[in-house]
């Protein structure tokens, strides 16, 4: 049941067709978690807190730099040194007092990461590494979670949900990471700072679709967007049947952690 | 047969900057050949060695993957979008902070003697810089600084508690 304070402060929700009452009360009680709580999981975090996502699960073992702050926009120059997840929890506290945040200051492993995921009800990859995404993709295919999945490079995002029961996930479409010689080093790279706010709000919107059961999610396609031209596009994705992870004969049965390095060259 | 070939930011330096150019060929294996030979160094990227495409790049015919078609051999036509898509992995794949996080550690008697320091340098890519040190009965305790990136410096932090070794912050700064 809703208090009157929640009925004033999702009053937009309770009156859209959609979402209502039922919608706003399954939001409440819902838990999601967000892995990475940088140019991506700023407005991820931003948007869940504001919608009244119960419980929202935070994981980053970084502290905020001055220089994330060109994109990183929950974060601020009053808490440059600050774990991201304090950081992220005041953020999220000021936004909305309803929602309990639970704090991950760590480095997801192969050890670790099926015990964190374990309670929740959709994960979010706002990760910056290949490591971490196949670790992310494989553990939530291994768990049964959905993986709403946003990645950016430069000028161009992907955004996309992996692992639903039926649907792909991130092996069925490029089986493995690229080798660590084929990627150049994380600084010669940049980012646009307004392009995670695009793919972010899309991997929120995505997740809380995915709670409500609502329109139609963005499962087996991927959408493409490029800042540069201003385009945004759409290509299947297919579940392939010979995929390592959740194909028919899975040869990765295990967690692995691969060695740290950032984008193709 | 002129087929338009949307390139990605990670391979723009090959086409002198251009996200999209023009090809040709009948199949997508001519197709590649083609982009090759105008756009030197971009097969590369795209193929192995055997001339198979990568695993970390996905190659589409309009909205559909060619490994779903006839991979190499997909045919192609007059007016066909082909794009090359790689995998990738950034959420903010910006510069690092470096951290300098000065701590305490406090070693039990039975570590006392064994070369804690050198064996955490040796391993994790951390500048360990020692301000104090003092041994008192049972107890050595060390001031230390440690600088690295974040996620290096929590990890040194989490192999020194395994260790046994009790580690206390004294404060922590950020660095630009």
């Amino acid at each position: 049941m809703l208090t009157n304070s929640q009925i004033e402060r999702y009053a937009r929700h309770i009156i859209l067709d959609g979402v209502g009452g039922k919608g706003q009360d399954k939001l409440l009680k819902a838990k999601v978690l967000v892995i990475g709580a940088g140019g991506l999981g700023s407005p991820i975090i931003m948007y869940l807190a504001a919608s009244g996502i119960g419980t929202l699960g935070i994981v980053d073992f970084d502290v905020v730099d001055i220089s994330n702050l060109q994109r990183q926009i929950m974060h601020s120059t009053a808490t440059i040194g600050m774990p991201k997840v304090d950081s992220a929890e005041a953020a999220v506290k000021s936004i909305n007092p309803d929602v309990s945040v639970i704090k991950y200051n760590m480095k997801l492993t192969s050890d670790n990461i099926l015990d964190v995921i374990k309670d929740y009800d959709v994960i979010i990859d706002g990760t910056d590494s290949f490591p971490a995404r196949y670790l992310i993709n494989d553990a939530c295919v291994l768990s049964r979670k959905k993986n709403v999945y946003g990645s950016i490079f430069k000028f161009e995002g992907q955004a996309t949900v992996f692992s639903s029961p039926d649907g792909p996930c991130l092996r069925c479409l490029y089986p493995e990471p690229p080798p660590p010689g084929m990627v150049p080093s994380c600084q010669e790279a940049g980012v646009f700072g307004v392009l995670p706010g695009f793919i972010g709000v899309i991997q929120a919107t995505e997740a809380i679709k995915l709670i409500l059961g609502i329109g139609k999610p963005l499962i087996g396609r991927m959408m493409l967007y490029d800042a540069l031209r201003m385009e945004v596009r759409q290509v299947k994705v297919r579940k392939d049947p010979e995929c390592p992870v959740c194909g028919e004969h899975p040869t990765v049965t295990h967690l692995i952690d691969y060695e740290e390095f950032c984008g193709i060259r | 047969m002129a087929i338009t070939v949307r390139i990605p930011t990670p391979l723009r330096k090959y086409t002198g900057g251009k996200d999209e150019v023009s090809a040709e060929g009948k199949i997508l294996k001519e197709l590649l050949q083609d982009l090759e030979k105008n756009y030197n160094g971009i097969g590369a990227r795209i193929m192995d060695e055997k001339g198979a495409i990568r695993r970390f790049v996905n190659i589409y015919l309009n909205d559909e993957d060619v490994r779903f078609k006839s991979n190499l051999d997909t045919p192609l036509k007059d007016g066909d979008v082909i794009s090359i898509i790689p995998a990738i992995a950034g959420g903010a794949p910006a510069k690092k902070g470096k951290v300098k996080k000065k701590v305490y550690l406090t070693y039990q008697k039975r570590l006392l003697n064994k070369p804690v320091i050198w064996e955490a340098s040796k391993k994790f890519d951390v500048i360990i810089n020692i301000g104090t040190a003092s041994v008192s009965g049972d107890l050595g305790l060390v001031g230390v600084e440690l600088e690295g990136s974040g996620s290096e410096v929590e990890s040194l932090i989490k192999w020194f508690k395994k260790k046994g070794v009790k580690v206390e912050p004294i404060e922590q700064t950020v660095l630009e």
